[in-house]
């Protein structure tokens, strides 16, 4: 199901910005992004020319803590490791308008799926 | 263009004199002129008491140590999150005269640990480091447990040691000892500014060092991102910045074998930029080319992965590494990390390619490895119920490495390794199935180069050999404690150890 959304997300991303002329955005994230419109959600600007403040990630998936209570059940936790606990920011891992990767995979090979 | 590539050439020639470097270096940058211009328009963003560069072992040690004596102190971190290499190292911590050593009937003493590294490092550490940080290892252990770091209950015995003295944290990671330091210090009142990148050291026309210009906001790998800032330190600067195994064209310069073949076990942020700034004010550089290779790493996974700890914990003391290509053993498993790392990489095919070779262990000697069950997971150590079966997974002569099986378990009934001399008092022979193994190549691990600094952790300028006023360091930035070749687990000690006597030392200097 994983690899079946990887592939969707790449055909959206090609139509989003070679179709319409928008910058890429999760599938996830369309709706609540007004379909790549909303840029203040994440960057607190209409007109951004900064990364986005991983604070505004909380506003709406709640605080590390929180997000790394959720996923307490994975063996290792991906949202609470022992290097970092639950300190590593969230745009390390998940990019928006690029392919997410895992910080862990520069040394483990723990097979996360980092959507 | 023709004048350019000359002055060029006649650079690169200089570089080859170790001290000039730095001074040809200040030469080229200007940097002597734009600090002074710097000095004299200064507008200091933020001001603290002391600032330490990098966010290890070291770097908090010293944040901590300061702040203990009342100082305002903040470290400065380039990358997002505190921690660098000590938070993804092995946790493995070695402790000359140990309660543990007490409690297992180990005898050893400060002399025997100075005497291991010394060995290790062929001789030329600079030996009132090497003293200072093993004389002091009990008092940092103490230290870390106070922070809150827990150990496992039995100790290691790693190769190039001659007793077992090496604590492992409870998680097998250096992280058990850096999480509790990072909270520790936060609760302390010690402010850690992660995405914060040291550029340059700010010194006055006494040419003692007031401050670093820094780039906040900084979003690692990024060149055009973050501000350029300005930080007053009133009592001094610690340098804690750790090596520059991730810098290949650094490295390459040291030694042209590790110019991007080798892979490398530390964290991407271990660059050394602050080091090189360190060069540019005149600090005295020392032993930058001898480089450490990791011997019990894996080709098979990125990294220190998982398979390191399986080597060092299981494979090198109860089991053997034998070459590919003939099973036959070829190096004691317990010797130095360079004399591992130096034998290793001398197994490659005709084409120049590397013929791995291949560390195997018993059921039994297994038992000691806390990453088995993700080793096997990964796929990066195997499991057999016979050595002809490991042979044929690996292409090994069967007939050569049940010979050298044969003759290694004899060695270890006699407790006397005839062949290569490795110490079996305490192995175990090679008998009970499943065995393990796994394929090994060293991985650039450790730069035992940087700059100089005296046993009270200053920096030590290359004019005068006298300390540079202001400027600290300590950790893996520093050179001459561990010589050509660092000692297993004695990097979480050096870190620690000469990370609270900077800390001390800066706290005792007379502020600006």
């Amino acid at each position: 199901m994983l690899e079946q959304n990887a592939l969707h997300q790449k055909i959206l991303d090609y139509i989003d910005n070679k179709i319409y002329n928008q910058v890429p955005v999760k599938s996830y994230h369309k709706k609540v992004h007004q379909n790549g419109n909303s840029c203040e959600l994440c960057h607190g600007s209409s007109e951004p020319v900064t990364p986005a403040d991983t604070a505004n990630c909380a506003n709406c998936h709640g605080s590390p803590e929180a997000v790394a209570e959720l996923t307490k059940e994975l063996e290792p936790n991906p949202h609470n490791s022992p290097h970092w606990e639950t300190e590593l920011p969230c745009d390390s891992c998940h990019m928006e308008h690029s392919e997410s990767k895992s910080v862990c995979k520069q040394c483990h090979q723990f097979g996360f799926k980092t959507p | 263009m023709s004048n350019d590539n000359c002055q060029k050439v006649d650079v690169s020639r200089r570089k080859l004199l170790a001290g000039g470097a730095a001074a040809a270096t200040a030469m080229m940058l200007g940097s002597e002129a734009s600090a002074s211009q710097i000095n004299n328009a200064i507008s200091w963003d933020k001001t603290f008491d002391v600032l330490v560069i990098g966010s290890g072992f070291a770097a908090l040690s010293a944040a901590i140590e300061a702040r203990r004596k009342g100082l305002d102190v903040m470290i400065v971190e380039k990358m997002r999150v505190p921690g660098g290499n000590s938070t993804i190292n092995g946790g493995l911590f070695a402790v000359a005269g140990s309660e543990l050593q007490k409690e297992e009937g180990v005898e050893d003493s400060v002399e025997l640990m100075v005497q291991d590294m010394m060995a290790a490092g062929r001789g030329i550490n600079h030996p009132e480091l090497t003293r200072a940080i093993a004389a002091g290892s009990p008092d940092a252990f103490k230290f870390v447990v106070e922070c809150g770091a827990k150990f496992k209950p039995k100790l290691s015995w790693l190769g190039g040691h001659s007793v077992a003295r090496t604590y492992l944290t409870h998680n097998a990671s250096g992280s058990g000892i850096v999480r509790p330091l990072v909270k520790t210090a936060r609760r302390e009142g010690v402010v850690i500014r992660t995405e914060c990148k040291m550029l340059n050291f700010i010194t006055n026309d006494d040419k003692r060092i007031i401050g670093i210009q820094v780039k906040d906001g900084y979003r690692f790998p990024d060149e055009e991102t973050g501000i350029v800032k300005h930080f007053k330190a009133r009592r001094g600067v610690v340098l804690a910045s750790g090596g520059f195994s991730r810098d290949t064209k650094f490295l390459s310069a040291q030694d042209p074998r590790l110019g991007g073949v080798i892979d490398s076990t530390n964290q991407p942020g271990a660059t050394g930029e602050a080091l090189r700034a360190a060069f540019r004010i005149g600090a005295v550089p020392v032993q930058l080319s001898l480089i450490q290779l990791g011997p019990w790493a894996s080709p098979d996974e990125q990294g220190f992965g998982v398979a390191s700890m399986f080597n060092i914990q299981s494979g090198f003391r109860y089991g053997i590494m034998v070459e590919r290509a003939t099973g036959k053993r070829f190096v004691n498993e317990l010797a130095d990390r360079k004399t591992r790392a130096d034998a290793m990489i001398k197994n490659v095919k005709e084409s120049g390619e590397p013929d791995y070779p291949i560390i195997l262990v018993d059921s039994v000697g297994a038992k000691a490895c806390p990453t088995l069950d993700r080793c096997l997971e990964y796929k990066v150590v195997h499991a057999f119920d016979r050595l002809e079966d490991l042979a044929s997974h690996y292409q090994i002569p069967a007939e050569g490495l049940i010979e050298s099986v044969t003759a290694y378990n004899e060695y270890v009934k006699n407790n006397d390794d005839l062949e290569l001399g490795k110490p079996v008092s305490t192995a175990t022979p090679i008998i009970k199935p499943p065995f393990y193994a796994v394929r090994g190549w060293p991985k650039v691990h450790h730069c035992m180069g940087g700059v100089e600094i005296n046993p009270s952790a200053q920096v030590l300028h290359s004019e005068t050999f006298e300390p540079i006023a202001g400027l600290y360091a300590a950790g893996e930035v520093t050179g001459g404690p561990h010589g050509a070749s660092r000692l297993g687990s004695c990097a979480i000690t050096d870190g620690l150890v000469m990370g609270r006597i900077a800390g001390n030392s800066v706290a005792r200097n007379d502020a600006i």
